[in-house]
């Protein structure tokens, strides 16, 4: 399809922690890269597989248009593009909560008819709750949602927990785990049909490695 | 900048037009389609930009129905907005043709309007060209439009592609389609090659452990011909699959045997997580994919019972190309346009000016007055 020099596999990677967490795994797979401080691309030395480094949330864009062919990223985040996308692989690092949180001393008996929350995950909010026939309002904010409740924008929220430290820090607590959030390898579908013996290739590398969830989702 | 400035460079959301070399391009790429589509025997039609939403109710995903612009006319009815060809030519087509005139081949070129999420990059506007080929049974329907569309995709220079074929009737003679939640379910997870859940929904349809692993195995299968009659080979068929579900395993091999033998250019890979994205798919379906573009550029299939729906009972089958996915590839130069070597006429007057042009003009040139 590419001409005589096979172009790389193209896979997008979320800038941050979860980048550090990927590349070493695909390392310990086999795959070298050198990546300066700056870079936004990166490719492998045996010129296999090309990163691209992008912003977490903006990674569901990149592949659904097929800039990258494959990525790396959150169930949270994929739900909240609402691209649909094949899913490959889960990873066993990067496992974290999606919960309900509000002040330690709230008390519920004070909750109007519709609940109130404050959230980056506005879709995911609203379906959660409608699918539990519960009215809400979802009130959209980009960071540092910890302050809502503790300022009163609204009595609840949102959003990831890792170790609920932040949460207790702002003297929040959590009231309910509402979704386990995991970490997935990701393909776009077409980039998939195109060049699906070399992604399953590649998704053998990362299932030998030893990770074991795999979605049995490839041909 | 003032609000009659900023209300002028305003546009919706999704909005596309094309200019100058664009536009010129994307005519000139039309033009060559329509003569392949017209030296093959298929006729023109036009279909009407919005009809009444009702109409089509049943036919049209949930998922789809949520992208679709309605609006309400003045007497209070629910339009829609063209958002699929096949779907409006196929009521035209139901309502119009007599069993006399099969079979019948029509081309179509206009413009589809879909809404698209704001995160997404393409447009709300997709020009859609493609053929239906109404009232003809049997493989050699199939592999004329698969043959056509090569042909067309040749014809612009389109880059190198590959045709991925499944079956609707697959997986209609597993769930169906009468079930609509469940066909909808089992359809999804089948797209999205989610085998896990193929195998649990399969189980929850009454099947047991071993036609479950079988049928998940199956639409999870991309290869050739010979590959899917060595996966088959590993199996008790006769006794895991319906005598329907291996005919249309045999239907879908024979396709790919005879394109095989037409020595096309695109390869065609079995693929049948390939089930069809509209309701009304009953049999063979495909989508092309090319490099570089995020999504199928072409897709098409059978749809027997479609003009039924309408009133007239035929089989048909067919395909659409999303042309301006693939027009950024620059199939043909839009730079070198007519205009652009175009003659600049000198005379005296005006009717002098005339005149020379029309000379140039004979020698079919460009000439500017």
């Amino acid at each position: 399809m590419s001409g005589n020099k096979i172009a790389p596999l193209t896979m997008a990677l979320p800038k941050g922690r979860l980048m550090e967490q990927v590349l070493d795994h695909l390392q310990s797979c086999g795959f070298r890269f050198k990546i300066s401080k700056r870079s936004l691309t990166a490719t492998d030395d045996a010129g296999r597989l090309k990163l691209i480094l992008v912003k977490n949330s903006d990674l569901p864009v990149y592949v659904a248009h097929g800039i990258a062919g494959l990525g790396v990223c959150g169930t949270d985040v994929l739900y909240e593009a609402g691209s649909e996308f094949f899913e490959l692989h889960t990873f066993e690092f990067g496992a974290t909560r999606m919960c309900l949180a509000c002040r330690a001393d709230h008390d519920p008996a004070g909750d109007r008819a519709q609940l109130a929350v404050a959230t980056k995950f506005t879709r995911f909010a609203h379906d959660f709750f409608h699918a539990r026939g519960i009215p809400v309002q979802v009130i959209r904010l980009n960071g540092s949602v910890e302050l809502a409740p503790v300022l009163g924008l609204a009595p609840y929220i949102v959003d990831l927990v890792e170790t609920g430290s932040t949460l207790k820090a702002n003297n929040l607590k959590v009231t309910e785990d509402l979704a386990e959030i995991r970490v997935k390898l990701v393909c776009n579908p077409a980039y998939y049909k195109l060049h699906y013996r070399r992604v399953a290739e590649l998704l053998q590398q990362i299932i030998e490695n030893g990770d074991t969830e795999h979605e049995s989702n490839n041909g | 900048m003032t609000n009659r400035k900023r209300a002028l460079l305003q546009l919706p959301q999704g909005a596309e037009s094309f200019y100058l070399e664009d536009a010129y391009r994307h005519r000139r790429i039309m033009e060559r389609i329509e003569r392949v589509f017209e030296l093959w025997g298929y006729l023109p039609i036009q279909t009407p930009v919005f009809d009444f939403f009702g109409v089509y109710e049943g036919l049209i995903p949930s998922h789809d129905a949520r992208s679709i612009y309605r609006l309400i006319d003045r007497e209070g009815d629910l339009l829609m907005l063209r958002y699929d060809n096949t779907l409006f030519l196929a009521k035209q087509m139901g309502l119009m043709l007599t069993e006399d005139e099969l079979p019948v081949r029509v081309w179509y070129a206009d413009t589809i309007l879909r809404h698209q999420d704001a995160e997404d990059i393409s447009n709300d506007e997709f020009f859609q060209t493609g053929v239906e080929l109404i009232g003809k049974p049997g493989a050699d329907a199939e592999l004329e439009v698969l043959a056509l569309l090569d042909r067309v995709l040749n014809e612009i220079n389109a880059p190198p592609r590959v045709v991925h074929l499944g079956s609707r009737a697959l997986l209609h003679a597993i769930v169906a389609p009468e079930s609509a939640e469940a066909a909808g379910r089992m359809r999804r997870a089948v797209a999205l090659r989610r085998s896990s859940e193929v195998a649990e929904l399969c189980i929850a349809n009454g099947c047991s452990e071993e036609r479950a692993a079988l049928l998940a195995e199956l639409f999870a299968f991309i290869g050739t011909r010979e590959e899917l009659e060595a996966l088959l080979s590993r199996h008790d068929t006769a006794r895991h699959l319906s005598e329907l579900e291996r005919e249309a395993l045999r239907y879908v091999e024979r396709i790919a045997e005879e394109y095989a033998r037409l020595e096309l250019r695109a390869e065609l890979r079995i693929d049948l997580s390939e089930v069809g994205s509209q309701p009304y798919h009953t049999g063979v379906v495909f989508n092309v994919y090319m490099e570089g573009v995020g999504s199928a550029v072409a897709s098409g299939g059978r749809y027997d019972r479609l003009l039924s729906h309408f009133g007239f009972d035929a089989p048909a089958v067919g395909f659409s190309i999303l042309l301006r996915k693939i027009e950024e590839h620059r199939l043909i130069d839009g730079a070198s346009t007519d205009a652009s070597h175009a003659v600049q006429v000198d005379g005296e007057s005006f009717v002098d000016r005339l005149r020379r042009a029309d000379a140039v003009r004979a020698d079919g040139k460009v000439a500017l007055l």
